[in-house]
């Protein structure tokens, strides 16, 4: 029977219209955020549009009530067209937090209005995991500096936090990293002051934030919610050191507007002035993890001796004044290092300048600018040196030894050297060095030198020191061996001479007894002038060889000293004198021959006699 | 023959010096008028027929000091002073140069005994002393001899005593003469020509630099290696410096 269920079904529909058009539209709505994390309040609201009563709400097992209900209405009248229209709005709200993760449905409550019950939708929540690890896989969200995020650090709380960015967190020593701090919060904040900056031990930081400028915000959706980020540090940190230095959290305290709950108030007023949803102005602390930057230190191979310390990529070059002056006068020489790197911490130059330049310490001019992707610019040296002295001096090449991060090298690049020619200064004699004169010397400037010698005009030739040459030393030994000459000489002579006299000693007697003979055979002859003048030679012959008596010598006075001096008894001595003198007056006085016999014998006995005593 | 040829030569030799002496002469009245240029040259002329007296350097170091080239003049008024050493004239001038130079060295001051001896032996040269020193051996020789050969006591003693001291003699002669020698010709001294030089501590140019010395300081020279000298102050410092930094005296 089609035409009856028909009929029944237009019943039904035109029953409903009517009771409707009676008891208008109710509608009755559960809503509530359809994504939330653990731990998260969040608002479960229930909207009648008509007074009712005996609200029941199913049971929140998935959840913890944190407040509930609080009830809220609203009414406005409308004037249309002379047709009046009322229309109310009644609101329960629940505040609700959930507990663990998953996909939960809350049941749909029921309200009864003019008796009839109502029911609201069922209300699906996805229940996700916290904070913490909410934002860390958002590597491919954008950050504004650098090219990897690594460092990062989440926030506390879920809905408020501060994450710290590092451009690099493997830097090496020396080399600029910038951090970047920035503020997470899903609630307006309406202000907030930076209580403390992080530590940086270990790194010299320069701001890269203007001091009063507004940070740059942007939204950003992590996992569903969305949240508002905000730049409010940025570093340029450049580590002194290796190894693991930590960077400290930066606490932020903020002053955020938070929708908060209210129970219900018994108050009338409140409920009905304050609204239901009322903001609270709360004051909140937020600090950032510390975040670790393992400082690479500067490799030791290929390190320059002169390496001090410079990081980054550099050119340098460097101008001089002028290179031809007079002593006294200046010379301008600057170095200039340009790049990108920690210009901020090179180290003062030291160039080899040559003695006797005055040097100054050098004026440094700095064209440096800190931005996000470091230090660069230039700096400059000016060195002024003074040379006191004339000559041709060289300033040598400069060396400058960088290590350059991105190619993980030390680099050296090196000025050209300089030749500086330096006249005589005008007002001569250099008075720098030790040109005080003393007492002494004032008396001598008031004289001149002597004049030169024109009377002597004697030269010769150079010749070589006559002092310690050969020629000296064999002119000093003649003396020597003359005299050594000389003292042999003389001693041979003497000892010559001693010999002659032995000879003729020994001789002596042979001699005697010839004469003798000769006297002999003279006397048999009766050659008695012959005889005689033997007799005289024999004896006197005898004598003077025996005693060696020159022949110049011979006298009686001689024969008789010497005869004595030998210790001739006188008897014999006289026997002598008396013979030689008988000889004499024989020869030289004629006529008185005396008996040739008895000179003969007496001779004789002379002779043998004196051979015994004469040795 | 042979007379003949050293006549010819001992003849030769005279007009040479005769030449000579004019030519100091001349040099003299260009000094005299102030001509220093034209003095300086015929001195050198003279030096180059390799002559040279004490007069000859002395003035030729007046010369370079009335053109103010210091070194030049100290270096002649050594040399001067090495053939007359008691010549208070050259002393004078040399004290003079001397102030002139820039660095001002210290000199190790001396005993009082030292600069009795060093006044007595500054009044002959070296070889002054030198010879003096033959003389008395001589001398003592031919008193040896007299003690030797003679007879009679008196000429023995005569000859001995004779001999003792002209020995004596001879000794301190050539003590003066080795202490004249050690001050003047033992040290191979030089004086620094270059205005400014650094001293190293090796031979070499890239070796540390020591102090820096200028041109007028006199100089020892100790030892040489390739084309360095290594030199040491009056005050005792040493180093090394380029050989052709200085000049030899």
């Amino acid at each position: 029977m089609k035409t009856k269920s028909v009929v029944k079904t237009i019943f039904i529909f035109i029953w409903m219209l009517v009771g409707w058009q009676v008891s208008g539209q109710v509608r009755f709505v559960a809503s509530a955020k359809g994504s939330v994390s653990v731990g998260e309040q969040f608002r479960l609201t229930y909207e009648v549009n008509a007074q009712g009563d005996n609200l029941k709400v199913p049971p929140f097992k998935d959840f913890s009530t944190i407040a509930g209900p609080s009830q809220s209405s609203s009414s406005s009248i409308s004037i249309i067209n002379g047709r009046t229209t009322q229309s109310i709005t009644v609101g329960y709200t629940y505040v609700l937090q959930a507990t663990k993760e998953g996909k939960f449905t809350i049941p749909s409550a029921s309200i009864r209005v003019d008796g009839k019950v109502y029911e609201s939708n069922p209300v699906t929540v996805m229940v996700v995991k916290g904070n913490a690890s909410n934002a860390g896989t958002s590597g491919t969200g954008k950050q504004q500096s650098g090219n990897q995020s690594s460092g990062q650090s989440g926030g506390g709380g879920n809905d408020i936090f501060i994450k710290a960015y590092a451009s690099k967190t493997n830097p090496y020593q020396g080399e600029d990293i910038v951090v970047t701090y920035k503020l997470y919060t899903k609630v307006d904040i309406t202000q907030y002051a930076i209580n403390k900056t992080p530590t940086n031990a270990g790194f010299w930081s320069q701001s890269l934030m203007a001091k009063n400028a507004q940070p740059k915000q942007t939204t950003e959706i992590i996992n569903g919610e969305r949240y508002i980020v905000a730049e409010i540090q940025k570093l340029a940190l450049t580590p002194q050191r290796s190894g693991a230095l930590k960077l400290e959290g930066l606490e932020l305290e903020c002053v955020a507007r938070i929708k908060t709950t209210r129970r219900m108030s018994d108050d009338f007023f409140d409920n009905f002035f304050g609204g239901f949803e009322t903001y609270q102005n709360v004051k909140r602390t937020v600090k950032s993890e510390p975040l670790t930057i393992q400082v690479k230190a500067l490799p030791q191979a290929g390190k320059p001796i002169d390496f001090s310390g410079a990081v980054g990529n550099y050119t340098m070059t460097s101008k001089i004044d002028r290179t031809k002056l007079k002593a006294n006068e200046a010379i301008s020489l600057k170095y200039t290092i340009s790049g990108k790197g920690n210009l901020n911490l090179l180290e003062q130059p030291k160039p080899v300048f040559p003695p006797d330049f005055e040097t100054y310490d050098p004026k440094i001019i700095d064209n440096i600018s800190t931005t996000e992707s470091g230090n660069a610019g230039k700096r400059t040296y000016e060195f002024v040196m003074i040379p006191r002295t004339a000559g041709t001096f060289t300033i040598p090449a400069y060396t400058f030894s960088y290590f350059n991060p991105a190619t993980g090298k030390y680099a050296t690049i090196t000025s050209e050297d300089y030749t500086i020619d330096v006249a005589k200064g005008d007002g001569s004699a250099p008075a720098v060095v030790g040109g005080t004169s003393n007492q002494e010397d004032i008396k001598m400037l008031s004289n001149d030198i002597r004049y030169i010698k024109v009377n002597d005009l004697h030269v010769f030739p150079k010749q070589p020191l006559f002092y310690r040459s050969d020629f000296f030393w064999i002119l000093l030994l003649l003396p020597l061996l003359i005299l050594v000459a000389v003292a042999v000489i003389w001693r041979k002579e003497l000892q010559k001479r001693s010999n002659v006299a032995l000879m003729k000693n020994r001789k002596a007697t042979r001699i005697a007894r010839k004469r003798l003979k000769t006297a002999q055979k003279a006397m048999q002859e009766n050659n008695s002038s012959v005889f005689f003048e033997e007799i005289s030679k024999a004896i006197w012959g005898y004598l003077a060889d025996k005693m060696n008596i020159a022949m110049a010598d011979l006298s009686t006075d001689t024969i008789r000293l010497q005869l004595t001096n030998q210790e001739i008894d006188d008897i014999l001595t006289e026997r002598i004198v008396n013979l030689l003198a008988d000889c004499e007056f024989a020869r030289f006085a004629p006529g008185a021959a005396g008996g040739t016999e008895q000179t003969y014998a007496q001779a004789i006995a002379i002779i043998e006699e004196l051979e015994n005593k004469l040795k | 023959m042979r007379t003949l040829i050293y006549i010819v030569l001992f003849l030769t030799q005279s007009f040479a010096f005769a030449g000579a002496e004019q030519q100091l002469d001349s040099a003299n009245k260009y000094y005299a008028k102030g001509q220093f240029e034209k003095a300086k040259n015929i001195y050198h002329a003279l030096l180059s027929q390799n002559l040279e007296s004490a007069t000859l350097y002395f003035n030729l170091g007046n010369t370079y000091f009335k053109g103010n080239d210091f070194p030049a003049a100290i270096l002649y008024y050594e040399k001067a002073l090495r053939l007359d050493p008691g010549n208070a004239d050259i002393q004078h001038n040399l004290r003079f140069a001397n102030n002139k130079k820039i660095d001002k060295i210290e000199e190790m001051p001396l005993l009082f005994y030292e600069e009795w001896f060093n006044s007595i032996s500054t009044l002959f040269s070296v070889d002054g002393w030198a010879k003096s020193t033959i003389l008395f051996t001589f001398l003592c020789m031919i008193g040896l001899i007299i003690y030797l050969i003679s007879k009679s006591i008196a000429y023995k003693k005569l000859g001995f005593w004779i001999g003792m001291v002209m020995l004596l003699l001879s000794l301190v002669s050539v003590g003066l003469a080795q202490h004249a020698y050690v001050n003047s010709y033992a040290q191979h001294t030089a004086i620094v020509f270059e205005p400014t030089i650094t001293v190293k501590s090796s031979p070499s140019e890239v070796s540390a630099n020591l102090f820096v010395i200028h041109e007028g300081t006199k100089v020892v020279i100790m030892d040489q290696v390739d084309t360095w000298y290594r030199i040491k102050l009056q005050d005792g410092n040493n180093g090394w410096i380029p050989a052709e930094s200085v000049k030899d005296i």
